[in-house]
């Protein structure tokens, strides 16, 4: 079992970082949120898994929740981005650039 | 199959009187919703606002009326100590003010009303809930509820470009931020195999689990010092996020620049006063672990001195108000941060009842601290709105011939944001001392002197604006070319409740100043003398 | 007494991912199978029409990289966000009805009044969205 436990966490952390990483270098607003939709759910695999080791139940609600605010964020920041859609006629993050000092 | 559930089913205790200010919140936001969608658009203009307005005052006086019990409550889910009680009453403070500018912003930028007062009280739904969560599945969702708010809140102008751009830079980030915040949570809950703070302080003070085998036999597990750490940095880092502490500040001058100045406002302060308030609940939980101090110390230490530096030497360089105003957030985060390092500290120098008077010491230090950065922000935040002179600082030359009173308060809030050597002593002043205080009498005396001079450094932008009131227009009057733009004067209603607003804000900042005690001993009162 | 360290044990875990093994031995050899065999039998005699990309027997028209409405977005997120809290209604439908859990002395008038609470949140949130015309599809 203790392997399994180890390769579990490795993965959830690779997941994340994969996540981190495409946070930082993707250019399309879609592709970012998906990024952070990986991110959340490497999380949510780090609370199963931990879950399972520890003979709880917390974890596996925990991630049920999880996923409803992931839902949530993905209503909110779809909204989001078709409302700047609609202002700037393209999504691309790198060309966000009105605001500055 | 077996047929018995792993879980008994039992029916959790509920706080009858504790919820109320809570459900009032939820309850009012959803009248908002339902009125909106009765009346028309005139209608629900006119009728929101009090129905807002009210819900937020009938929360604060259940505060007053201390139906809310001062310890655990709610099967351990929330824990509304005096700070939390305090921080919930500031958050709602500001959420008021922001209805009260609300009619004049909606009308003006011709905004959907129903949105907006909903919004408004479901963000602070959120923030009170995490100001005194204990849980932190609780904490995160929380979180969650007011940032969504808050994310439509400060794009709600649809029609204007710099919003739209504000708000999705707001989301991207802050989604990245609770990403953070869900994987640190995810691995503090396989050290301590809890999420509630306080079973987690007393795991980690013992330093073991006992865990219950398949076979029924108990084993202490370890807890595991990596787990801990990871999962405090990566929560730290989220939160971070949301205090715009410095290296993860980027966020903060541009949603301060893009967004409506009411909603920046309520991002400026009550998020940021929900945010720290479970920051301080969360580190004084991790504090009982041994060897926390001297991992954590290294980090928290690190964010409050670049915070610090760099927010006071990047506002030096702002022409913005508004960019000037997040940077001068930056720092304000970098002195709070300040308090969070001495709590990370403490229980390696004393213990017992020792301990747990310095913590209370250094909960009243951060929350009056938080009082006076919350209530300075509104006044001049306010200032900036009701004069309508919004991001250029060519709006405020002159401004004491035009308009002395607003620019007197803007002045006392300028002053009072410098914080140090100014009499008579405001609340500004008050809260660093504190905290700089209790900094030094921990040991921390280089952060102490670093955090002074961050201070003097602020002198020079936050009197630069004192300085540019006082200087004449030059060719024209600054209306001029700001006339029809979003930052128009406001010229419809609200007025006197404005004034209101404001001189009650000038008020509280001389008299928290000369009496802090009055405020912590109103924390006190509210959960009848008891102290947790 | 199910707890989930106990369920594992039950099945070692080399056995409870051996389907999943299988399938996937299965699937990759099918189609490296396909992928290889049908070069080497089919006898090559290229036309327009069967190099086309095959869509379902209509002519091809236009480009496959349009703009998509922006209302299926705005259905999208609606169903999202009412798909969503089925995950609550059926764990709560489950735990309910559940024999032991009816026997607990208020259990079941507690859980059906939350659930109303929960319902009628819902409720407001759909009469808000059917009033302000987002299910409207004109």
């Amino acid at each position: 079992m203790e392997p399994v436990f180890q390769a579990n966490l490795i993965l959830s952390t690779l997941l994340f970082t994969i996540g981190v990483l495409g946070v930082m270098w993707k250019r399309n607003a879609i592709s970012l949120f998906m990024s952070v939709e990986l991110m959340l759910n490497a999380a949510n695999l780090a609370f199963v898994t931990f879950a399972f080791q520890l003979g709880l139940l917390s974890g596996g609600i925990l991630v049920l929740f999880i996923m409803t605010v992931a839902a949530a964020e993905a209503g909110v920041g779809l909204a989001i981005f078709i409302a700047l859609f609609r202002v700037h006629r393209h999504i691309r993050v790198d060309e966000q650039d009105m605001l500055r000092g | 199959m077996d047929s018995s559930l792993p879980v008994q089913a039992y029916v959790p205790e509920i706080h009858p009187t504790g919820l109320i200010p809570f459900l009032l919140l939820l309850l009012g936001g959803i009248a908002c919703l339902v009125v909106d969608a009765a009346t028309g658009k005139e209608g629900s203009r006119r009728y929101l606002p009090w129905i807002a307005g009210g819900t937020l005052l009938a929360s604060i006086t259940c505060f007053f009326l201390r139906l809310v019990p001062g310890e655990v409550f709610l099967e351990d889910t929330f824990r509304a100590d005096a700070f939390g009680q305090l921080a919930s009453i500031i958050i709602l403070a500001s959420t008021f003010v922001m209805t009260t500018m609300g009619p004049s912003l909606v009308r003006r930028r011709n905004l959907p009303s129903g949105e907006f007062y909903t919004l408004i009280l479901f963000a602070s739904l959120g923030m009170t809930l995490l100001a005194i969560s204990n849980e932190l599945l609780t904490a995160f969702i929380s979180l969650e509820v007011f940032a969504l708010s808050l994310y439509v809140l400060v794009g709600i102008d649809r029609r204007s470009r710099k919003a739209a751009e504000a708000c999705f830079k707001y989301f991207v980030l802050g989604a990245f931020a609770s990403a953070f915040l869900v994987f640190g949570i995810a691995f503090l809950y396989g050290a301590a195999h809890t999420t509630f703070l306080t079973e987690m302080a007393e795991v980690f003070r013992q330093g073991y689990v006992e865990s219950v085998g398949p076979e029924g036999a108990v084993t202490e597990i370890p807890v595991n010092t990596m787990y801990v750490f990871v999962g405090f940095a990566f929560m730290f880092v989220g939160i971070c996020f949301k205090l715009s502490l410095a290296p993860f500040h980027m966020w903060a001058p541009d949603v301060y620049q893009g967004g409506n100045m009411p909603a920046v406002m309520v991002v400026a302060t009550a998020s940021k006063v929900a945010a720290f308030a479970f920051l301080v609940h969360l580190v004084e939980a991790l504090s009982y672990w041994q060897g926390f101090a001297s991992g954590a110390v290294y980090i928290v230490t690190a964010v409050a001195v670049v915070s610090m530096l760099w927010g006071n030497l990047a506002a030096l360089v702002q022409t913005n108000f508004r960019r000037m105003m997040a940077f001068s957030s930056v720092a304000h985060s970098g002195y709070m941060t300040v308090g969070i390092l001495v709590l990370v500290a403490l229980p390696g120098l004393m213990s017992g009842a020792e301990l747990e008077a310095g913590q209370l010491l250094i909960r009243q230090a951060v929350i009056l601290y938080m009082a006076g950065y919350t209530v300075m922000n509104i006044l001049a935040f306010g200032v900036a709105y009701y004069i309508g002179g919004g991001g250029h600082m060519a709006a405020y030359r002159g401004l004491v011939y035009r308009r002395p009173l607003p620019a007197a308060g803007m002045a006392i809030a300028m002053f009072s944001l410098v914080g140090i050597g100014f009499t008579p002593p405001t609340i500004g002043f008050m809260g660093k001392f504190y905290i700089f205080k209790e900094a030094v009498q921990v040991g921390f005396v280089g952060i102490a002197v670093i955090a002074l001079l961050a201070s003097v450094i602020s002198a020079f932008y936050y009197l630069n604006l004192v300085v540019t009131m006082f200087m004449r227009a030059e060719t024209k009057p600054a209306e001029a070319p700001l006339a029809g733009t979003p930052e128009a004067p406001v010229q419809v209603g609200g007025e006197l409740l404005a004034r209101v607003v404001l001189v009650t804000a000038c008020v509280l900042i001389f008299v928290f100043g000369i009496f802090p005690q009055l405020f912590i001993g109103l924390g006190e009162t509210l959960v009848n003398g008891a102290v947790r | 007494m199910i707890t989930p360290s106990n369920l594992l044990a039950y099945t070692p875990i080399e056995q409870a991912y051996l389907p999943v093994l299988v399938m996937l031995v299965i699937a990759l050899g099918f189609c490296a199978v396909v992928l290889i065999l049908s070069p080497l039998i089919m006898k090559g005699k290229p036309s327009d029409a069967k190099l086309e990309p095959y869509e379902c027997g209509i002519p091809t028209v236009g480009t496959a990289r349009i703009q998509v409405f922006v209302r299926f977005y705005l259905v999208a997120l609606l169903f999202l966000l009412f798909d969503i809290e089925i995950v609550y209604i059926i764990i709560w439908a489950l735990a309910m009805t559940h024999a032991e859990n009816a026997q607990v002395p208020g259990f079941v008038a507690f859980s059906m009044i939350v659930m109303v609470f929960y319902v009628v949140v819902l409720l407001v949130g759909l009469l808000y969205e059917w009033k302000k015309g987002a299910l409207n599809w004109n």
